[in-house]
């Protein structure tokens, strides 16, 4: 099904529920008012997706196990990004293993992009252009392309983006879609052959696992509020190794980011009550928060409106909210 | 009994009520068989905080007057106790107690606690397997409980942490007593309090000689006990020769841990010991010499001058003046 879409978003669960092809859990970890922007563009082959966030944030995602995914920042000038524990430049992309879960983090505004193809059309189209089958590797790694090559990328997935952006429709005319769309998956394949490919350290896969079983103790607590002592005794991770391996993957010490999971499930709560029944201390409380002037101004800083604000917001669907399990099925996703 | 209570109390209850908190774990918190001794005039008063977490226990005490115990504390928790306040510094097992300093207690005999003026103190106990589980997740070590109380000295900013938050979590039990009886709150706080008491436990200095330091606790034990059995017994041997260690041994602890001498300790408590029974008497029917003669003092008249220049008033008034009961 061909067609695109732009979307500008006011806050983070609408935003992280319309990323395609992966289920994404954010939770945004500097002040201010969330804005994000979301343009999507589905060919017949190629999907891609150009992002603009506005607030940093560490995010954890599963992607879906039936396409192979790249993404990159989609202009030069920017702050590196971490994913999966690698600190990622800007001449740098990110290639995803299969269905890879990871954590990714950003410490300032991010411009981003991203393309997927299904396993089989880049191994088909890889060998017809270059002779040699590109396979989705087994582990998430990046990739370092020749620059006139990443240049040629990013500057078609820019043309398309924006193109997609101011003319919606666009994208049912036949044979200049598929022109665009061969161009661009041409563009990806050099950018991913005759590349430096740059692998996870061993030191980032064994944070990479503490940071998997941490993320595994959350889900399977999902509305609880978690605290150190039982996350080292569920990782078997010494509060140490926890910082080591946090501060990698997700960008934070590993109270930091419980706390940061705490605020966020509490303007979940906040979001889905109903001012008429439910109070901002009773909310506060059930999330463990009794120093409760402390926890106000840290809310105001951290989602740019006072909790009281939030709870008169009308109430949000359950679905909108997130919070759900890792993996959907191929069908939800495709 | 709620989770957080708040009471105030006199002299007689002071240890009454140390106990009742310890009741909550069905252990006693401390084992004082006898009052608080008091060294200077003034009214006695004491108000408890405790708050009863599902494995910890928080208690904040705040006392009008510096005052004499021998604390020693039930060994099947783990207790830590640090001042709160940092003008009067106390002196526990003979040492000045400085601001962010905190006392690991052991958990074989107890110590003398000494203040040296209005206080403010804390306490918080845990059950032993709680802390040694934490120890061994968190930071993978294990944490010896001593045999003989330590004095731990943690970096300043661990310390500070866990003293404010044990404030902030006593000053907020008062205001709202039921507050900690909510469950995530509760939960909340154990964990905060767990993590900081964890940290000041982990990586602290702690002052060594622990064979000198084990062997003045011991003595000073033993002397407790020999000073109680002779509340209302003369003496027949100086109190060295009953425990066997040197005269001058047994004099230099006590003017550390006590601040006087062997004897003056012995005077002071059989002194505190009137004054409590002279308060709680009816002066109809009561004489101030039967009193003090039970407690073995023979000059009358040396005797009301003691107990004046301690208590700033005589015996007499003492009996007659408007008396509280105990209830």
């Amino acid at each position: 099904m061909l067609g695109s879409r732009h979307s500008v978003f006011s806050d983070p669960f609408s935003y992280q529920a319309a990323i395609r092809a992966a289920d994404v859990e954010m939770s945004v970890r500097a002040a201010g008012a969330f804005r994000a922007e979301l343009t999507r563009v589905d060919l017949t082959h190629l999907w891609m997706q150009r992002g603009y966030e506005k607030l940093a944030r560490v995010s954890h995602a599963a992607n879906a196990s039936n396409r192979a995914i790249i993404y990159f920042h989609s202009s030069p000038n920017q702050a590196s990004i971490h994913h999966s524990g690698m600190e990622v430049n800007t001449d740098e992309i990110v290639v995803y293993a299969r269905a890879a879960v990871h954590h990714h983090w950003t410490s300032a505004p991010l411009h981003w992009g991203s393309m997927s193809l299904s396993h089989a059309a880049l191994a088909r189209m890889s060998y017809a252009i270059t002779g040699r089958e590109l396979t989705t590797p087994t582990a998430t790694r990046k990739v370092r392309p020749k620059p006139a090559d990443f240049l040629r990328l990013r500057s078609l997935h820019d043309t398309v983006g924006h193109f997609a952006k101011a003319t919606p429709d666009a994208f049912t005319n036949g044979e200049a879609v598929r022109s665009i769309e061969a161009s661009l998956i041409h563009a990806m394949i050099n950018c991913l052959t005759d590349c430096e490919q740059i692998e996870m350290t061993s030191g980032c896969r064994s944070h990479l696992a503490i940071v998997s079983r941490l993320e595994g103790f959350l889900i399977a607590n999902p509305d609880r509020p978690l605290y150190l002592a039982e996350l080292c005794a569920a990782t078997g991770a010494t509060e140490r190794t926890l910082r080591v391996s946090c501060n990698e993957h997700l960008g934070m010490g590993p109270i930091h980011y419980l706390w940061l999971r705490r605020m966020h499930l509490v303007r979940r709560a906040l979001l889905r009550s109903d001012p008429e029944v439910a109070s901002v201390t009773d909310i506060a409380m059930k999330h463990g928060f009794w120093q409760l002037g402390r926890f106000s101004v840290a809310y105001r800083r951290l989602f740019g409106e006072t909790p009281s604000a939030t709870l008169r917001r009308p109430a949000m669907e359950d679905r909108t909210l997130g919070g759900s399990p890792l993996s959907l099925p191929d069908s939800e996703i495709a | 009994m709620t989770a957080g209570e708040r009471g105030c109390f006199h002299a007689m209850q002071w240890d009454q009520n140390l106990l009742r908190s310890g009741a909550i774990s069905g252990q006693p918190l401390y084992n004082t068989r006898a009052a608080l001794a008091f060294t200077e005039p003034g009214t006695f008063k004491a108000r408890q905080t405790w708050i009863a977490l599902k494995h910890l226990h928080v208690l904040e005490v705040e006392e009008t007057l510096p005052r004499i115990a021998y604390l020693s504390l039930s060994s099947d928790r783990v207790h830590i106790s640090f001042p709160s306040n940092a003008i009067f510094n106390p002196v526990w097992g003979g040492i000045a107690l400085r601001p962010g300093e905190i006392v690991f207690h052991g958990h074989g005999q107890g110590a003398h606690d000494r203040t040296t003026g209005p206080s403010c103190w804390g306490l918080i106990s845990i059950e032993s397997q709680v802390l040694a589980d934490y120890a061994h997740h968190v930071a993978a070590i294990r944490i010896a409980v001593p045999q003989v109380g330590q004095i731990l000295r943690p970096l300043k900013s661990a310390a500070t942490r866990l003293i404010q938050l044990h404030r902030k979590a006593c000053r907020m039990a008062a205001k709202n007593p039921a507050l900690f009886s909510h469950g995530e709150v509760s939960r909340a706080l154990e964990n905060e309090l767990l993590d900081a008491l964890g940290h000041c436990l982990v990586a602290s200095d702690t002052d060594d000689r622990l064979s000198a330091r084990a062997r003045k606790f011991s003595a000073m034990a033993a002397f407790e006990g020999a000073v109680r059995a002779h509340l209302t017994r003369p003496l027949t041997a100086p109190f060295s020769t009953m425990i066997g260690i040197p005269e001058r041994t047994l004099r230099s602890y006590c003017a550390g841990t006590l601040g006087m001498s062997p004897n003056q300790y012995l005077r002071l408590l059989r002194l505190n010991l009137i004054r409590a029974a002279l308060r709680h008497s009816d002066p109809a029917s009561t004489s101030v010499e039967a009193v003090a003669r039970h407690y073995q003092f023979t000059e009358l008249g040396r005797f009301a001058v003691t107990y004046r220049e301690i208590f700033g008033e005589s015996p007499s008034r003492t009996l007659h003046s408007a008396g509280l009961k105990i209830s």
